[in-house]
This record gives C-alpha cells, structure tokens and sequence, in this order.
C-alpha cells in the first residue's frame, strides 16, 4: 500500500509540475488534454534533468534531490505568482455505452492491480534492460557512469544504448519509497495504459464532437489483448505508445512544440520510438503545414515542433560521446525474402492482436482519398503510412526479422502503433462518414416521403 | 500397454523434448495413454491432480515411424486437451503419451460440452505472453475466424433492422465482435487470478529460482556475488535482477566474490540448495 502511495504520490508531483509548466504559456486545452499531458511532461523533464545531472557527475540521491526541489520552487512560485492556470473540471453524466466503457477499462485495471501486487516481476526485458538497470542504479553497487566499467549503465544486466527514463523513474520512485520492490517495477505501466486511453478519447471527442465515437475508438484500443499485459509488465513499449499518441493529439490541436516535446519523451523511453514514430510525427508535422499539397509552407511551426524535439539533446549527445547506437543487434541492412508472408502471418491471422489490424487497415484503405482531401487527414494518413513503412522496413531489412521470426517483437511493437493507429482510422472513417446521423447510432432510421431519411 | 506405464519413448522424447528446465537437456519419460487408433476427431482427455494445474508438459505420439510433440498446460480436473488443429494429428496413431506422471487419460471424440470446455481454456502467464498470446480454437476453428463472421452477421442485422448505411454498420458490427474478443479476454483474465489465487503455485517457470534467489540473498548480505558457469536465459535474468543491489562480481574480474551461484557445486561448500541451483562459498583467493 505504501508503495502504491509512493508511486502515485511520485506521478501527482510530476502532474502538478507539468501543470505549472503548461500553465506558464497560453493555450486552449480542456482540463482533461491538459491532465494527461501534465502527466507525461512531469515524468519527461524529472527524468531527463536527473539524467543530465548524472551525465555530469552527480550521484542519482542527489540528483533526485536537486530536481525535485528545482521543480517545487516552480509550482510554488507559479502558485504565489498566480500563474497556474487551470479550467474548473467538468465531467458529464455518463450514458450507457460509456458505463460499458468504464466496467471494460475497470476490468482490465483490477486485472493489473492483481498483477502489480500479486506477482512478482516476471517478463525478460524488464528483468534485465528497465527494472534490472533501474535496481541496479537504485543499489548504486552495480552501476557506473565510467564506458570502461562493465557496470557502465547498467549493461552487466542490461542493453546500455536503451535510453533511461523508465530506468530513472523506477529508480526516484525507490528512493522515495525508502526501498526497492516488485510493485515500483512496474506500476508506472499502468499510468501509460490510462494516458493513452484519456488521449484517445479526449481526441476523437475533439474532432467529431461524438461521444459514442469517441468511447468506441477507446474501447477499441483498451481491449487490445496484450495491453492489460503490458501495463504490468514493466516494458517500455507502453511508454513508446503513450508519448508517441499523446504528441499526435496535440499537432491535431495545432500545439507544435507540446508535440515535439511529447515525440522526444517517445524517444527518450525506448529507441523504437526514434526510429519508428518521429519520422512519422515529423511527416504530421509537415503536411499540417500546408493547405493543399502546393501551398505555403509554414517552416516556423515545424520549427517549433523540432525545438521541442530538441529537448531530448542530452540523452542524444550522450548516446553519440560513448558509441550507445540505437540498436541491440548489428547494424547491418539485408532483405529477407519471406519477411512480408511473416509479417502478414504474425499481424493479420494470429491472436495477439485478433482481428485488430484487419480492420484498422479496410478502414484506412475506405477512407484514404477522403483523408487525402483534408489537411489534416492527410498529414495523418501519411504518418500512419510512414510508421508503418518503417515497422516493415525494419523488421525486413535489419538484424530485427530475427524478432519477427521468433515471434519476440513483432506483436510489441504492432502494440506501439495500435493507438496512433487506431486515431488516424477514427477519424477517416468520422471524415468519411460525416454525412451520416451519427449522433444516435443505433436509431432506427426510416424512409419519409417528404425529407428523405428520419430518425425514428 | 496399460495406461502410465512408463515408455519407450525416452530416448526420442529427449530428443525433441526440450522442456523449459535450465542448463542442459534432460532426459524426459513419457507415459502412454492410448495405442493403435485412428487420430480422427480424437482428442485427449486427462485427468490431472489440482497440484498439477499450470504445470508444462509434452503430449507425444507417434505416426509410422516419426513423433510429433505438442506442448500444453495442466488443468486441473477432467479436461480435453485439443489435438485435432496439429497438423501431424491424422492417420493411424502407434501410440500417444504425455510427460506428466501418474495421470489418468485416454482418447476421446469430443462432445460439445467438451468443445466449450476446450474454448474456455484460459491464457496461462508464460515467458511469452509479454510477446505473443496462444489464443483459443472452437470447434477447431481459431477465435479469430468466429470473431471475423460476427462483423458481418451484425451488419446484416443492424442494416435489415436499423436501416443504417452498410459501412456504419460494418464498423457497429466490428465494435460488436470486439466486445466478444474483450468478453473471452475477460474470462481469461478472471480464470488466471482464480486460479492463481486458489492453487498458489507461484510463477512458472521462475518459482524454483524465486526461492532461492529471496534465500541467497539473505545469506550473501554485503558481500560480493557472481555467477560460475552459465544460467541460461530468464533464470540468469531474474537472480541478477533478484540481487541486483548487492555488489555483482562479474565474469574475469580480477576480484572474485565471496559467493558463487552454480548449477554445478563442484564438491564446494553448498550454502544453499533449491531446484538446480546451488549457493557456494568461495574458498579461493
């Protein structure tokens, strides 16, 4: 219990110290948007400045210590300043389908309760690469900043090039809990699983002023069958997809910098994240520049995003100083002939993902000339497409297709993309469908002889 | 043959047996359940012990002169274990056995209690699950078949009776089989805490190695630990997650640590024993 407090109290700090930081400049986000963005920006800046203090020199306590007062004295002061800005929250009462949406949500939250506190870290990776190096930084024993120390990040039990935000995290979050312990592994899953589901949500609601679309596209992606795995597991991956979801919600509300901000705390949780969706997120950006395909560009707004993204340079330039690379494997690029019939095997006809992806892609394909007239549909067409086009590529074309072939990635990484994806075919299919009474779905629509179409 | 007597097919199961056990191979004893019949709509039904439930094991069976093996999971009571998606089940069988000891069983044409039965087999916590899911079969046919008509049933349904367009339908159709797919995981999810919960049996595969890696560390407090020889895989993962805040001496150091983790005593002191895993002290300079 006290560890539940500790892990929660850790991301209510970080909550409020991104609400400050959103609070110091103007914007039009609903309390909610801001929430669980607030979320996110807390765990990204705590992390990356321990981090960068570590890079100088400075021992983890420390550290710790140091950004957490740095970050009180910018709530206090916003506060007295009166500078926090917030709007007053306002939930509506709930209509059936969306108690159906909170009891499929609630399920899948008592299911990584049970696991967080009745099982112990279990799952390979987060043994060696997150909580494995987090302990160890945690201990301070078995950790080192020396590139001649086989302690060197971590790598005696760990990938070392995998960046650190989780690892760091977990690591604040012991330090405040006095000790370490299997909960702290992987609690922080389950904040990932909820701001992805809040972003869903809160995005298509949006864009399509629908709220029976909006608790679909949520219950579609809450129902994906390895989530309620991955909130408890203690893997990076759920990260990747939060950060990565979270910066496309916010282009689709014109926000560049938020976006870029949100598109490095992708990179900073797991390199997948560099390679997999900042250039899909880099191509939003662009398309949502222009009017049409031979309009103005506005390279100022595409400035602001990579001004964001830029914030990630610590880590980056850490990473080039010691030769981390982004990959575990050799880097070398080779075609595997029957990495596509695998691919199409393990996405579209196995269990993992069910029946997901065959209709995240009928519904692109429906509604891709309809995106393609629309700015924004368009920049978002495009990114799914670059994204996918990168997951193929690696996993074809790199020393990845081993993880295909063995069934260990492919699924997790299809999981990355399952919430972007699942918001860009949203809102193809609300874009070409915006015709239709959508306001009642399931009411009964009968043929009038005066006005065509009514709803009974 | 009578039922659980231990067989002959030793020397192959070894061969293709390679249970998740750690280090080397080992050799594996299979029990014949059932000999001479035709695989046909035939299943296997066993009868296992609730201190059986989750355990891992082999069904083995031979075909002319080649065996096939199929991994599965222990349930605890009378259950059908489905054979008839393997594509190597068909033709006359010489004999089928399975790796789990003193476990009544035999063949069977499944009913359609035992059909449902079969479906209702819940998701097991594995290695793999983080990676990829087993998935369920109904009548042989995988979940992802059912889940893919239902789509168009509704949708015929929603458009004859709500008079929707087709494509709107289609998408209420999928958000229909969807729920379906959430309502089966849901099952899952409950039979998993369940049983869990009930038979306490720990983390396969890891419960061995648990316990002894909570006791080790008791033992080893503040002082230097290393690992002699290789534990493979998660098991190595999970002692140097376990003591992770203990000081690690790693392999060619010039130091050696006080205390070894080995599967191999080697005639040293033995601190601890559990399972294959052996705490030893290092006399060694």
């Amino acid at each position: 219990m006290i560890t539940l407090l500790a892990a929660f109290g850790h991301v209510a700090f970080d909550v409020l110290f991104g609400w400050t930081l959103w609070s110091l400049h103007r914007h039009e986000r609903s309390w909610a948007e801001t929430l669980t963005l607030s979320v996110l920006l807390g765990i990204y800046v705590e992390t990356l400045s321990v981090a960068t203090l570590m890079f100088l020199g400075i021992s983890l306590r420390a550290a710790g210590i140091g950004t957490a007062v740095a970050m009180g004295v910018v709530i206090i002061s916003a506060f007295y300043r009166g500078g926090l800005r917030y709007s007053r929250p306002s939930i509506e009462r709930p209509k059936w389908y969306e108690w159906a949406l909170l009891a499929a949500i609630g399920e899948k939250i008592f299911f990584v309760v049970w696991q967080l506190t009745r099982t112990h870290a279990y799952f390979d990776d987060n043994l060696q690469h997150w909580s494995g190096r987090a302990r160890s930084l945690f201990g301070g024993l078995n950790w080192s900043l020396d590139s001649m120390s086989p302690f060197f990040l971590g790598g005696h039990i760990g990938n070392s090039s995998y960046p650190l935000q989780i690892v760091i995290w977990r690591a604040l979050t012991a330090e405040l809990r006095g000790e370490w312990n299997d909960i702290i592994s992987r609690a922080d899953g389950l904040i990932f699983f909820v701001v992805i589901l809040g972003t869903i949500w809160l995005a298509v609601r949006r864009f399509s002023n629908l709220r029976w679309l909006a608790a679909a596209a949520a219950f579609v992606v809450s129902a994906v069958p390895l989530h309620a795995w991955h909130a408890a597991a203690g893997y990076s991956d759920i990260a990747v997809e939060a950060f990565a979801v979270v910066s496309l919600a916010a282009l689709m509300r014109g926000e560049w910098f938020t976006g870029g901000l949100m598109a490095a705390g992708a990179v900073w949780s797991k390199n997948d994240g560099l390679v997999l969706f900042f250039p899909a997120l880099l191509t939003a950006v662009g398309m949502l520049q222009t009017r049409n395909l031979a309009g103005r560009f506005e390279w100022r707004n595409v400035g602001r995003f990579l001004s964001g993204f830029a914030t990630i340079a610590p880590w980056l330039i850490f990473n080039y100083i010691h030769a981390l690379g982004i990959t575990a494997g050799q880097g070398e690029l080779n075609w595997h002939s029957d990495a596509l019939a695998l691919l199409w095997n393990a996405v579209m006809k196995g269990p993992t993902s069910s029946i997901l992806w065959i209709f995240v892609f009928a519904c692109a394909i429906y509604s891709w000339v309809a995106m393609f007239k629309d700015r924004t549909g368009r920049a978002l067409i495009l990114a799914f497409s670059v994204s996918l086009a990168a997951i193929v590529f690696i996993f074809s074309s790199t020393s990845a297709y081993r993880f295909l072939v063995d069934d260990t990635t492919i699924h997790r990484t299809m999981m990355q993309f399952s919430a972007m994806a699942v918001l860009v075919v949203t809102y193809g299919f609300w874009l070409k469908t915006r015709s239709v009474e959508w306001s009642r779905p399931l009411a009964r629509v009968r043929r009038s002889k005066t006005s065509g179409l009514k709803r009974g | 043959m009578s039922l659980n007597s231990a067989v002959l097919f030793a020397g192959l199961v070894t061969a293709t047996v390679c249970l998740p056990i750690p280090a080397r191979a080992q050799e594996t004893t299979a029990f014949v359940l059932a000999t001479d019949f035709s695989a046909q709509d035939t299943v296997i039904e066993l009868d296992i012990p609730a201190n059986m439930d989750g355990d891992s094991f082999y069904i083995v069976w031979g075909i002319e002169n080649r065996q096939h093996s199929a991994i599965s999971r222990a349930r605890a009571g009378t259950h059908c274990y489905e054979l008839r998606r393997h594509p190597q089940w068909q033709g006359l069988v010489k004999a089928v056995a399975i790796t789990l000891p003193n476990v009544p069983g035999r063949i069977k044409k499944a009913t359609f209690f035992d059909e449902i039965d079969m479906f209702l087999e819940p998701e097991r916590i594995a290695p793999t699950t983080i990676n990829f899911l087993t998935g369920h079969a109904l009548f042989t046919w995988s979940w992802n078949t059912f889940l893919l008509i239902i789509p168009f049933l509704s949708a015929l349904w929603l458009a004859k009776f709500k008079k929707k367009p087709l494509v709107l339908c289609l998408a209420l159709g999928f958000l229909v089989s969807w729920s379906v797919m959430d309502v089966r995981t849901t099952y899952d999810h409950l039979a998993i805490m369940y049983k869990k919960e009930r038979y306490q049996q720990g983390m396969f595969p890891l419960t061995d190695v648990k316990a002894f890696a909570d006791r080790a560390s008791e033992i080893i407090g503040r002082d230097p630990w290393g690992i002699r020889g290789s534990v493979d895989g998660v098991y190595g993962s999970f002692l140097r997650y376990r003591l992770a805040e203990q000081q690690y001496v790693p392999d060619g150091s010039q130091r050696p640590p006080s205390y070894w983790i080995t599967l191999d005593p080697k005639g040293d002191q033995v601190l601890l024993h559990q399972a294959n895993y052996y705490l030893v002290k290092n006399h060694q300079p």
